[in-house]
């Protein structure tokens, strides 16, 4: 990576030459991103990544292996892509099909997550929606707190370090994705007391029933068959002036994604069916074309929103 | 060294109407390093394009080692000679 600043943000930089030299595709791609962004992006990378390194990514094999687990995601992106762009529809449209490829295999997840990871400090659209995350976390107050699936525990991590007294509770169907939720905590040196985790399926788990002030849901919609429905589960969870932080996406094809929205008034209205409101939302193509031709070049459309339970 | 140039022409034709450039431009060494629109979106783009202007179907991995026109005409010519 040229022109960058080797000496302020070394593991930030070592991570990226890492993924560049693997594939040279998202080198430019990865180049192009970070050039544009500022002095505040930077220097949450590299604490980021310098988290990383002082706990999961100490040797230069287990960078390698960070490395390669994005390109390898990347790789079944673009398969998926391809897939997609040629029939129109995801190849998968069940969520248990997924749960035996994807969830239930350790190898697979392992990747998976440790890319999408990387993915929120390396994508345009996945940087954006952090930062709709960490705005809302720095306006809110929080005593109770739900995040369901957090998966690459980037979420988690934000929560909790931002909100100290907090306590939390995780549910995820994938024990791989427990452990790198609990090592990236571990990495920002977040009191495991403070945490407890709950293997499980959210459509089907009986949680406390304490209500939560915050619900996060990164990620998810598009996993389920059934995302109204989990929604609403969601939405009754929630306290009278909680709130809900949730990503999902339209025409987003992956290795596990089930559910296709194919606009985002879809999505809105799957909120509004819930019994939902959305406060605050950001829609982010992954291309830079116009907005009427999103539909006709099945365009990845990126979905955050802050929601509350709807009023009369 | 690649013996069909029909291949290698026709590479290069894709690749400039997918990235939009002018054909004098695209030569067998021409790559994401030297095409600024040759991005991975583009790369998808392109791949698409390959199949649908040869009639092949390319792997995952194959996609992945398609970066630049000489490497694609050659990888084709394999493909169509098996």
């Amino acid at each position: 990576m040229s022109n960058f600043d080797r000496e302020k943000y070394p593991a930030f930089i070592r991570i990226i030459d890492l993924i560049s030299a693997q594939n040279p595709l998202q080198r430019k791609r990865i180049e192009t991103f970070v050039t544009q962004q500022d002095a505040t992006y930077w220097k949450y990378a590299e604490q980021v990544s310098r988290a990383l390194e002082r706990s999961v990514l100490v040797s230069e094999s287990a960078r390698i292996e960070a490395a390669s687990a994005y390109n390898r995601m990347c790789m079944d992106f673009l398969r998926e892509q391809i897939h997609f762009r040629k029939t129109g529809v995801y190849r998968l449209d069940d969520a248990q099909i997924a749960q035996a490829q994807v969830y239930d295999r350790p190898d697979v997840m392992r990747y998976y997550m440790i890319g999408l990871l990387w993915s929120y400090l390396l994508w345009r659209n996945h940087y954006a929606m952090l930062r709709l995350l960490q705005a809302h976390l720095d306006n809110i107050s929080v005593e109770h707190y739900l995040e369901i699936a957090p998966g690459h525990g980037l979420f988690a991590s934000e929560t909790l370090r931002r909100h100290p007294h907090l306590n939390a509770i995780l549910i995820d169907l994938s024990e791989t994705s427990i452990q790198i939720t609990r090592d990236i905590l571990a990495a920002f040196q977040i009191d495991p007391a403070r945490t407890r985790f709950v293997h499980g399926d959210f459509g089907t788990t009986e949680l406390p029933s304490d209500k939560f002030d915050l619900i996060v849901m990164g990620e998810i919609l598009e996993h389920i068959n059934q995302p109204l429905e989990f929604m609403r589960k969601a939405r009754q969870l929630l306290s009278s002036q909680g709130t809900i932080f949730m990503t999902t996406c339209a025409n987003c094809p992956a290795i596990d994604h089930v559910y296709h929205f194919h606009t985002v008034n879809e999505i809105r209205a799957a909120i509004r069916e819930a019994g939902l409101t959305i406060v605050r939302e950001i829609s982010l193509p992954a291309e830079d074309i116009p907005e009427a031709r999103w539909q006709v070049e099945l365009v990845t459309i990126n979905y955050a929103a802050i929601l509350t339970e709807r009023n009369g | 060294m690649l013996s069909n140039t029909v291949i290698l022409e026709q590479v290069r034709t894709v690749v400039a109407n997918v990235m939009r450039v002018p054909l004098v431009g695209v030569t067998a060494a021409s790559s994401p390093d030297t095409i600024k629109q040759w991005d991975s979106l583009q790369h998808l783009n392109l791949v698409l394009a390959l199949e649908e202007s040869f009639g092949l179907q390319f792997s995952p991995e194959e996609t992945v080692q398609m970066l630049n026109v000489e490497t694609i005409a050659l990888l084709i010519e394999e493909k169509q000679m098996a």
